[in-house]
């Protein structure tokens, strides 16, 4: 039997399919019709990868921003809660995670047995998310994807707020006219994301092995920047992006668990 | 006598010339990246529209965000004191004004011989400034000097639940996607503007008279809905973006009067 998890972000939806002992596949749509729309064009694109059918798949999970837009999902889940569930299953030592995504983060800490003790969340301000980074490299006209190798080439950086990502256009317009580097000034614009993680963080607490997902955590520069913020190790699982929705997938799996076990009770 | 006061906004660069009581010129240019060039080019387009020279000038102040890159400049004072003056000078009878500009937002209140007793500001965020407001024409494609009466004709107000600029424009857009009438996405981005503003208002305690200043005081929209929510009418100079240069230049000729006294 199959479980599935949706994920539906901001800018893209993800889908995996699980089996209860390993993840068959994974899918990821960058978004611009409705939340619905992509989200039944995503799972069936998955599907059909996989050769499966919808009544293959036991339970449907839905989570993020447009959870509640997927009709076809037997129940929501929280975004944290999902986050959490998947980080640890690929990282067991995992005791805080860091979900980051295009219009919001989250931090949240678990205890030894993996249960979500705390967690923070912003899902208001663009500023330490990946948007953030997005913006700054629209404003020093880089691709995204090399914005993180970009910093990592800078000697220091370039102090740029943290406050505002609107904001922050002046600051790299005016960093830029002062003669400032491409790269150092991309560096500063990974560290003013890090360091309002990096306040989210310390709202929960940090606890080592700290977990950057979502998909933010493939840029090297952010990674680094946090790292050097937090002064520990950051770990990113493989396809970061994926671990939301991963999460999701693992409760529809659970879920099954807990009736069975209810049922077995009850027998 | 002539003197000269120079606000070099985030935006747009001021320069206002006065000979006595009278405003002889007043210009205003986009700032640019460099403040030193816009504060010249703001100065060198009023001393031409009043026909005079740089040397004709006795006193010139400088003020706003880029202030300390005004080499011509005698004195250097804050928007905050600059603004209240100017306002004062237009309307005596003030004690709240709203100021809001291109990456600010001001709450001042005065007393009646035009100090500022009290001071609000949001320079942190963008909502609630005019760069938020800005952001959504650009999105809407609607001219930024159509928005505030376009958005007088919703039929009811699409409710925006994002503050973020950011988050909010992404908002805009599934909005627009989903056929929400332009007026009507807009009507909810300009009493979101106002809801801000009035918070910002409240901390400095809002009493008559009312006056709107900076670029935003344009914008029909954004003043009715200001209007509504402080129920005192607002008063507005026929250019509300210099009145800052305006107070900065009255500074100035107390500064030549003074001089010309010792």
């Amino acid at each position: 039997m199959t479980y599935a998890g949706i994920d539906v972000g901001a800018q893209s939806v993800k889908a995996v399919i699980f089996d209860g002992e390993k993840v068959l596949g994974r899918k990821l749509l960058v978004t611009e019709q409705e939340a619905e729309s992509a989200a039944q064009e995503v799972y069936a694109d998955l599907l059909e990868d996989l050769g499966l059918e919808a009544k293959n798949v036991e339970r449907v999970f839905a989570t993020g921003w447009g959870a509640g837009d997927v009709s076809f999902a037997d129940k929501k889940s929280s975004e944290q809660l999902c986050a959490a569930r998947g980080a640890r299953w690929l990282l067991p030592t995992a005791r805080t995670v860091v979900d980051i995504g295009a219009e919001g983060s989250r931090a949240m800490s678990l205890d030894p047995e993996g249960t979500t003790t705390n967690f923070a969340n912003n899902s208001k301000c663009a500023s330490g998310t990946g948007s953030f980074i997005e913006l700054g490299a629209v404003y020093l006209k880089v691709p995204i994807e090399q914005m993180g190798p970009l910093s990592l080439a800078a000697a220091g950086a370039a102090d740029v707020s943290s406050t505002c990502a609107v904001f922050a256009e002046s600051v790299i317009i005016s960093h830029i006219h002062m003669g400032e580097t491409r790269e150092r000034i991309a560096a500063g614009i990974h560290r003013a994301a890090g360091t309002r993680i990096h306040e989210l963080i310390g709202r929960v607490g940090l606890v080592e092995d700290l977990v950057v997902v979502g998909g933010a955590a493939r840029n090297p520069g952010l990674v680094k920047a946090l790292e050097e913020l937090t002064a520990v190790p950051v770990k990113v699982p493989e396809a970061p992006e994926f671990v939301v929705a991963l999460g999701a997938a693992i409760q529809a799996f659970s879920k099954r668990d807990t009736r069975r076990a209810r049922t077995r009770k009850k027998g | 006598m002539y003197v000269a006061g120079i606000d070099i906004g985030s935006a747009t660069s001021k320069a206002v010339v006065m000979q006595g009581d009278t405003v002889v010129a007043a210009h205003m240019v986009e700032t640019g990246p460099e403040s030193r060039a816009s504060a010249e080019a703001a100065i060198s387009g009023a001393l031409l529209r009043a026909g005079i020279e740089r040397g004709d000038l006795r006193y010139v102040v400088a003020t706003g965000y880029g202030r300390i890159n005004v080499p011509f400049a005698r004195k250097v004072l804050t928007e905050i004191a600059c603004h209240a003056k100017g306002v004062h000078f237009l309307f005596p009878r003030a004690r709240t004004i709203l100021d809001m500009g291109g990456q600010d937002c001001k709450g001042i209140r005065v007393d009646l011989e035009g100090n500022h007793e009290a001071f609000a500001m949001n320079d942190k965020c963008a909502a609630g400034t005019g760069r938020f407001l800005e952001i959504m024409a650009a999105v809407l494609k609607v001219p930024l000097e159509q928005i505030g009466a376009l958005s007088l004709e919703a039929t009811e107000d699409t409710k925006i639940s994002n503050v973020c600029t950011v988050f909010a424009r992404s908002e805009v857009s599934r909005h627009l996607r989903r056929g929400v009438p332009k007026a009507n996405i807009l009507g909810g981005l300009h009493a979101a503007t106002a809801d801000r503003v009035f918070t910002l208002l409240k901390r400095v305690g809002i009493q008559a008279d009312f006056v709107i200043s900076g670029g935003i005081a344009k914008n029909i929209g954004v003043v009715r809905r200001v209007e509504e929510k402080v129920e005192l009418p607002a008063h507005i100079s026929e250019e509300p973006q210099i009145i800052g240069a305006l107070g900065a230049a009255l500074f100035a000729r107390e500064g030549a009067e003074s001089e010309r006294g010792e």
